[in-house]
């Protein structure tokens, strides 16, 4: 007796660690694969555009009118339908906003939920706004705050001192002034303002003397290319790697430390670095931009050209600088400012 | 005797060393993936300028699943004039052809390639297709792949970085409620990806390009003479010519494929041991070279060694164990004296896989699927059926290289129905 006892309580604790699993199989709570979006297709205006469907197809546009409808997105909304509004200082919106003209907003308001405008939205000074997509010119007065998005069909332009939130994205330009801080940013192109800057960056090639491996400058921890020299290979280097002034590169460059580029360097190709990347000044970049820490773009450079898209993307915060000139995409794995 | 004995006792120990090593390898990945910095992939590089791609399919018998992933590849958003599609329809005797050509009637971006004479095999079938095709970079994807709409450009987007040579995307089986068997293979995958793939880019080792679902530059492929038909793995051939040449292997854990896992333990082992022997020919053909090279980093060489030799592990393993009896039943196993050292044997002995049990667990976790790690005990089995099956394949790669055997490719059977579902 005392041998079966002891016999099923061995069997007992032998199975014990594996009932958990047979429980699982019997009984699934988490057997579905992993899900993937198979129609997932990279859009940096996704936001504004994934929105606009949904509320259109909910809303089925034809036949407008003004007033209050309730309409089922991820859960049942209030959606208000204007033609026009203009809403005043102070107030706060806590329902979705349908506005088949323009949008005016004073100061300190607060909008809680997504607005479509079907014309131009102008934001007033210290609003909070949630989401907002515009089929023409957005502009936010300073102090703003998005809390998630921003998309409009034509022209954005941020005043001083505005939290862009996660995304603004703009099918035209896309202008911000100082003190404004980012995530996410995408125009054709992404400008930042040129108060006081003197000069248009110039598309031609100074002079320059073409030399070889040998006359690069290299110590422990950096290696430094001298000024005005045209290199016409890619470089790739293990340390530290300066391009001093208006030097010319016709193909990509990639550090594996930091990464500084002086004023006046222009380069055709991309810029990869595993440690933070400095532009200077008036600096012309054709490629993209990448960097596993921080990217801080010098006063008046110029990333890309007007007909292509190309991208600056740090897996750390981006600094840009005044009269910067992006074409493209802009993504800031922390934090993004104007200084 | 003293002599046989003192050797065994030698070989355990030495067998001790290498379940610590490995034990300790996966405990820093796990480490790395929970508080280590995470590198990021290049998917938010939005470029307008893409290079041109030809994706390649080899298919051998594969009517159950051919429609699927051409229909997913029509679907992809890449631009149609910088893609070509190469169906690479290898000795089919079912209706591959018939499905690729009715295909390619529609869409001329689809190029099928028929062969019919020469070597079979995933390796010959690729060198062929590569000869004929014009793009700028190669992307390979298993028959039973279901690619979404933007992974093409997801892929393609790593090659702006001008020292990235090949890149690899995440394997997510889609049959993973099936059985058993596919329930855990999809904690393998987890881990495999998640945790070992992930942080061997987050450290700068070698992320192993896989054979499917990834992409390297044609041209530099081209240089290396093509894959080697009588390599099994031609996935982890490729990873090592590209470092041993100076290129990177990058990770993209956002770059996410479904897959057909193995849905019977007969498939899965033939898998297994099909990994194995390739992996071990490539070790015997690529640890000199690899360890010879300029180009590669001293911790590239520790994790190149350890990941080249994952294969030869388990049999060593098993060998240890059968050792261990022996010296067991001859009274001679007072060899271990620390409790530390003991535990971290044990530890290894019970739970050891080719993805230990910890980095299971957190590869569950990380992906917010938590339920489905109280299955980790039957992992145990896992380990047993993996120990017989690597070991198998490692020793047929140890009779292919002293008898230099003629290697016949076998095919991963096929579970989905004509419908699309599985099995």
């Amino acid at each position: 007796m005392t041998f079966v006892i002891f016999f099923v309580m061995f069997l007992f604790l032998l199975l014990l660690p594996f009932l958990p699993a047979i429980k699982e199989l019997v009984r699934p709570l988490d057997a579905s694969p992993l899900s993937i979006n198979m129609d997932y297709s990279r859009d940096p205006r996704y936001f504004g555009n994934s929105f606009k469907g949904i509320l259109k197809r909910a809303l089925r546009t034809e036949n407008l009118s003004e007033g209050k409808k309730l309409i089922t997105l991820s859960k049942s909304e209030t959606v208000e339908i204007v033609s026009k509004t203009k809403i005043p200082a102070g107030d706060k919106v806590d329902h979705l906003m349908y506005v088949m003209g323009n949008l005016i907003s004073l100061e300190n308001v607060t909008l809680d939920k997504e607005i479509y405008v079907d014309g131009k939205a102008s934001i007033g000074e210290r609003n909070t706004l949630r989401a907002l997509a515009a089929e023409g010119k957005v502009s936010l007065a300073s102090k703003t705050t998005v809390i998630r998005w921003v998309d409009a069909e034509g022209e954005f332009i941020a005043a001083r001192s505005c939290d862009l939130g996660w995304s603004i994205s703009s099918g035209n330009r896309l202008k911000i002034h100082p003190d404004c801080r980012f995530r996410r940013l995408y125009g054709m192109p992404v400008l930042t303002s040129d108060e006081g800057l003197e000069k248009e960056i110039s598309d031609k090639d100074q002079e320059c003397e073409e030399i070889g491996d040998a006359a690069f400058i290299s110590d422990k921890d950096w290696t430094i290319i001298p000024p005005y020299t045209r290199i016409d290979k890619t470089l790739i280097f293990k340390q530290n790697l300066r391009i001093k002034r208006n030097c010319v590169l016709d193909k990509d460059v990639k550090t594996y430390q930091k990464l500084v580029l002086e004023e006046g360097v222009r380069i055709k190709g991309n810029v990869f670095a595993e440690n933070g990347i400095t532009i200077g000044s008036s600096a012309r970049i054709f490629g993209n931009i990448f960097s596993q820490e921080s990217i801080r773009l010098g006063k008046g450079s110029k990333i890309g050209r007007a007909g292509a898209t190309k991208s600056v993307v740090a897996r750390g915060g981006i600094v840009l600088d005044r009269g910067v000139v992006i074409y493209g995409y802009v993504v800031a794995g922390k934090r993004g400012r104007v200084l | 005797m003293e002599l046989v004995v003192l050797i065994l006792k030698i070989y355990l120990i030495f067998t001790a060393i290498i379940m610590i090593v490995y034990f300790i390898r996966h405990f820093i990945f796990t480490l790395n993936r929970l508080t280590g910095k995470q590198r990021i992939y290049y998917q938010d590089i939005l470029d307008s300028e893409l290079p041109t791609l030809s994706v390649f399919v080899p298919m051998h018998n594969e009517e159950k699943v051919a429609s699927d992933i051409l229909n997913r590849l029509i679907a992809a958003d890449y631009p149609r004039d910088k893609l070509e599609v190469f169906p690479i329809n290898d000795h089919s005797k079912d209706k591959t052809k018939k499905i690729i050509n009715e295909f390619a009637k529609q869409h001329p971006f689809i190029k099928p390639l028929h062969r019919g004479k020469g070597k079979r095999g995933k390796p010959a079938g690729l060198n062929e297709a590569m000869k004929i095709a014009t793009g700028e970079i190669a992307i390979v994807f298993d028959a039973d792949y279901l690619p979404p709409k933007g992974i093409l450009r997801d892929m393609a987007i790593a090659f702006k970085d001008p020292e990235v040579g090949a890149m690899m995307g995440r394997v997510i089986p889609i049959n993973t409620p099936k059985n058993m068997l596919t329930r855990l293979l999809d904690l393998e995958r987890s881990a495999g990806y998640q945790i070992d793939q992930q942080a061997r880019y987050n450290l700068k080792l070698i992320p192993q390009y896989g054979g499917t679902v990834g992409a390297f530059r044609r041209d530099q492929f081209l240089t290396f003479g093509g894959f080697d038909k009588n390599i099994l793995a031609e996935d982890t051939e490729l990873t090592f010519n590209f470092f041993i040449k100076g290129w990177k292997v990058v990770y993209a854990s956002r770059v996410e494929c479904y897959e057909e896992a193995p849905e019977d333990w007969n498939t899965r082992a033939r898998q297994i041991k099909r990994w194995a022997r390739g992996h071990t020919q490539v070790m015997f053909r690529y640890l000199w070279p690899m360890l010879r090279s300029p180009h590669i980093t001293t911790w590239e060489k520790i994790d190149g060694v350890l990941l080249l030799s994952i294969y030869a592990v388990p049999f060593l393993i098993a060998l240890g164990i059968a050792i261990s009896l022996i010296l067991f039943f001859l009274g001679e196993m007072q060899i271990f004296e620390s409790l530390f050292l003991f535990l971290l044997v044990i530890a290894y002995n019970t739970f050891g896989n080719i993805a230990p049990f910890n980095q299971l667990g957190i590869a569950a976790l990380i992906d917010g699927s938590t339920h489905r790690i109280r299955l980790l005990p039957l992992l145990f089995f896992v380990f047993l059926f993996n120990l017989w099956s690597s070991s198998v394949g490692f020793v047929n790669a140890v009779f292919d290289l002293l008898f230099k055997r003629e290697i016949r490719w076998q095919k991963t059977e096929r579970f989905r129905d004509a419908t699309g579902g599985s099995g």
